[in-house]
């Protein structure tokens, strides 16, 4: 059987695409196409046009031929002559068929339904995305939830936090901002032309009792700065700790982040409202104003990083003062940094409205570090409380289609419980200081679950069921030997 | 007793300053003169710094009690009289002010509030506030705007009756707008100042036909805990196709435009609709209050937090049935007899009058669905179960005669200035 796989974006432009609209589909189509290459031969393809003909090749020496499309279904190709399956992430209970958006009106594909009737099946990763397809399509259009696969063995037997108490080194290419490195004063923000007629005294400050202050952050009580161990560690050639930073982002460069404590990590792009990192930075914020040692790293993606930058800015200004540390790392990060990430991380956190699958935490977990996340929509498959400190959420608020006019709101998205996402970061905060053979365990879980719901032989199953291909044979591995050294598909 | 009482807004400016800084504290002071009235010699001050010590000096001499009841939050206090001074004031987030911010110490409640000595405000959420700021023993009370007395005159019955106001000031009806001209895109494009609104809405007298099921809420546009976008988008949802279902919001601001284009976007965004949304900005004559109080079947607050909301109070002591979330200081008086709740959770939040806008305290986040549910569970109730919105209306009358009748708050103001009285005398 052969499987054309095919996505807007490539190997040779993802780097300038990362946190563009579908820069995701390019990370869904390179790792399918592994478990596809234990079906079949799979080719990629650059140009969709190019199904037909192959399709028509196949069809002469009798052999099966579909086109797997890792695009969303409004840009699927279908004037092709050969069977078209999208794989397609949603994030939405419902999805968009009643076209009110202006700039939908030249593409009938902006219906999905129309799309859907003439592919006459599709795959999405989610049970939540199936249910919205259905509630259009009918309880008997053929869609599955299939998730991505997570092909990265992580070799993990039960992690132990670690950094609690020591540093673990990290090293990073990348723009990378730090909040002890930033200025963060929020009497900054007060402007000289400010006054809202509260009275002043030249004797108030003698004149009114003096209590001690609730909240100014404390001389150091013996937590160790990380910042300040700088001169204790050798920085290799070419390495810096984290350039001071105000209202520009600093320049990419070889960081050393070197995190010391319970380190959280969230992989986001900003500018997708529904990432919510306003919810993000403010409970962690507050939840540690008094911890040095936790530690939030930010890995940031987007078109627009400077705006990405002086946003946070404003959040950490108007949060500090507060001695826990936040981080920020824009760049692409190539694999093997991207591991040493996840091996710095103690719990990777999402705070969104809404997910279509969130590879990132289906990595970090599938390596064994649990999670803060809420377990709503498509997460709703995977996050519990045995793998995550699960963030309360409620169905239902408003909001605009996330690729029309947004002028006028069509579908929802959750709200989250601030106070459910505050005590979540407390309370696996203490998990890891108090009790590590309690997080060792979740560890575990998190890494078997995951494997249990896309590793790779969990979906080449449900491939399998939904291709309707005969299910694993012994005399099936020399195929798959020899498909997989066709080399169609890049690393 | 001589009860000096001072607030920053004068009596006859009120129409004109709606929405200043501060003015809801006049309003607070006139439902508390009848009150003081009863408990002593009420002196109005203009100018405190000059006058209420003189004031306090003749008492003294004569051997009477005299303290000065000053209307307004703790950091615009005259400090350094000789009269006893009591902060009455408001306040509506976890955390107290206790940051000397804008290089001003009294912005630090808890150093003014120290240097006083005691206070009065209007719940019993702020007094436990305030003594998590200041010590289980501050001599604060929680003594509510005295209103419920006065709308015994107005009660009206659970549902309400078509009425027709006319009305000066702004008036806009979401079923006689394009809204189109209003949409995201439209506003964006618009130079500052310059999204037009019809004449109709502007200028002249305006008649306003209000029957059905109105929710009403009054608020002051400019105050942004109110949450008017959350009210909007939740009522348009829960009732969408229900012609005689209305959302009357009536603002209170001397800038009669503000907000309007963004409220009007913002009915947009909500998409088609049979409903409507009317917008009212008119300083109303006392009958037209009135029969906007009859013509209203809910009162609604959907807010992140209230230091006490004289509206709200109003309307349910005349028997109007409230959509409400329980919540810091209307903990006190919501409850699933009175009231359709309307389910909340803290979130980080900013005191509302710290320049910085910096992140001090929290402060309730409503849950929209909730009160998506609440406008249909009181739409069903108003149309279908009348007994039960009888029962409610009447709980709505008793939970405000417990909360802010004259009876309940007179015995609390007086032991609390009594006490203060034998403390100074001691």
């Amino acid at each position: 059987m052969k499987f054309l796989v095919y996505a807007q974006v490539d190997q040779g432009n993802i780097g300038k695409k990362l946190g563009t609209a579908d820069y995701s589909y390019f990370f869904l189509l390179r790792t399918f196409s592994e478990v596809l290459q234990e079906l079949g031969d799979v080719v990629q393809l650059r140009d969709p046009q190019e199904a037909t003909a192959i399709h028509a090749q196949c069809a002469a020496v009798g052999e099966q031929c579909v086109l797997f499309s890792f695009t969303p279904p409004h840009k699927t190709p279908l004037e092709l002559g050969c069977p078209t399956i999208p794989v397609f992430a949603w994030e939405y209970p419902n999805i968009p068929e009643d076209i009110r958006e202006e700039s939908w009106r030249d593409d009938p594909r902006h219906d999905w339904r129309y799309v859907f009737h003439r592919t006459g099946s599709a795959i999405a990763l989610s049970t939540h995305t199936v249910d919205a397809v259905k509630k259009s399509m009918g309880p008997h259009f053929p869609i599955a939830a299939i998730p991505a696969p997570l092909t990265r063995r992580a070799m993990l037997t039960g992690r132990r936090p670690v950094g609690i108490g020591h540093q673990v080194p990290l090293t990073l290419v990348a723009s990378v901002a730090d909040s002890r490195s930033m200025g963060l004063d929020s009497d900054s923000l007060v402007a000289a032309t400010d006054d809202d007629g509260t009275h002043f005294h030249p004797d108030d400050a003698e004149r009114l009792p003096l209590l001690l202050p609730v909240r100014a952050v404390a001389v150091s009580d013996g937590d160790v700065q990380v910042g300040d161990s700088g001169e204790e560690v050798l920085l290799a050639e070419g390495e810096q700790w984290p350039l001071p930073c105000s209202w520009d982002p600093p320049p990419p460069a070889r960081v050393r982040l070197d995190p010391q404590g319970v380190v959280y990590t969230s992989v986001l792009t900003p500018e997708a409202g529904r990432k919510n990192w306003g919810d993000l930075l403010t409970a962690f914020c507050w939840a540690f104003r008094d911890n040095a040692d936790a530690i939030l790293i930010l890995k940031i993606a987007g078109t627009d990083l400077l705006r990405c930058h002086r946003e946070l800015l404003m959040w950490l200004t108007k949060l500090s003062p507060f001695k826990c540390r936040v981080l920020s790392v824009s760049g692409f990060l190539p694999d093997e940094d991207y591991a040493a990430l996840q091996d710095a991380t103690t719990f990777y956190v999402n705070t969104s409205l809404c997910e279509g699958l969130c590879l990132p935490l289906v990595e970090f977990l599938g390596s064994g570090i649990p999670a803060i996340a809420p377990d709503h929509t498509a997460m709703a498959d995977y996050i519990n409380s045995d793998i995550a400190f699960v963030v309360r959420s409620f169905p239902g608020e408003p909001t605009v289609w996330p690729h029309g006019d947004m002028q006028m709101d069509s579908t929802s998205f959750q709200q989250l419980d601030w106070q459910s996402l505050h005590d979540a970061f407390r309370r696996s905060y203490e998990m890891a200081t108090l009790a590590p053979e309690r997080y060792a365990a979740m560890s575990l879980r998190a890494h078997e679950t995951i494997q249990d719901y896309c590793g790779p032989g969990a979906v080449k199953r449900q491939l399998q069921r939904f291709l309707e291909l005969p299910s694993e044979a012994h005399g099936n591995d020399a195929r798959q030997v020899a498909s997989c050294e066709s080399g169609a598909v890049e690393p | 007793m001589n009860l000096l009482v001072y607030t920053s807004t004068a009596d006859g400016d009120l129409p004109h300053r709606l929405g200043a800084p501060e003015y809801s504290y006049r309003f607070v002071l006139r439902e508390f003169l009848p009150l003081l009235r009863q408990l002593g010699t009420v002196i109005e001050i203009a100018r405190p710094e000059l006058e209420v010590d003189p004031i306090y000096h003749a008492c003294r001499a004569r051997g009477e009690d005299c303290f000065f009841l000053c209307f307004m939050p703790p950091n615009k206090v005259p400090l350094g009289l000789a009269c006893p001074t009591i902060p009455v004031f408001a306040w509506e987030y976890d955390t107290l002010p206790d940051e000397p911010f804008n290089g001003k110490p009294r912005n630090d409640w808890r150093r003014v509030l120290s240097l006083v000595g005691a206070a009065l405000t209007h719940s019993s959420y702020t007094v436990e506030r305030v003594r998590a700021a200041l010590g289980s023993t501050f001599p604060v009370t929680s003594v509510p705007a005295p209103l419920w007395d006065r709308m015994q005159s107005l009660r009206s019955p659970a549902s309400s009756e078509r009425v027709v106001l006319n009305t000066e000031g702004l008036v806009i009806d979401s079923r006689k707008v394009d809204l189109a001209r209003y949409s995201k895109s439209a506003l964006q494009s618009a130079q500052p100042g310059e999204v037009e609104l019809p004449a109709a809405c502007t200028d002249g007298i305006k008649q306003v036909t209000l029957e059905g099921t109105v929710f009403t809420s009054v608020f002051n546009p400019g105050d942004g805990r109110k949450n008017w976008r959350l009210m909007i988008l939740a009522f348009c949802e829960a009732l969408r196709d229900r012609p005689d279902a209305t959302l009357l919001l009536k603002l209170t601001h001397h800038d009669r435009l503000l907000l309007a284009p963004e409220i009007l976007e913002t009915i947009y965004r909500a998409g088609p609709m049979a409903g409507r949304v009317v917008l009212m900005n008119a300083y109303l004559a006392q009958h037209d209050y009135e029969l906007l109080l009859k013509g209203t079947t809910f009162a609604l607050n959907a807010s992140h937090g209230e230091g006490q909301c004289l509206p709200l109070m109003e309307y349910m002591s005349a028997g109007k049935v409230a959509i409400a979330p329980r919540h810091t200081s209307m903990a006190d008086y919501i409850d699933e007899n009175c009231a359709f709740i309307v389910d909340s959770s803290p979130e980080l939040g900013a005191w509302p009058h710290d320049p910085r806008q910096a992140f001090r305290t929290t402060r309730q986040r409503i849950h929209y669905q909730s009160l998506v549910s609440a406008f249909r569970c009181a739409y069903y109730v108003a149309r279908h179960e009348p007994e039960v919105h009888a029962a409610m209306s009447r709980a709505a009358v008793e939970s405000q005669r417990r909360y802010c009748s004259m009876e309940v708050v007179r015995s609390r103001l007086l032991a609390s200035l009594e006490g203060l009285a034998e403390r100074r005398v001691a």
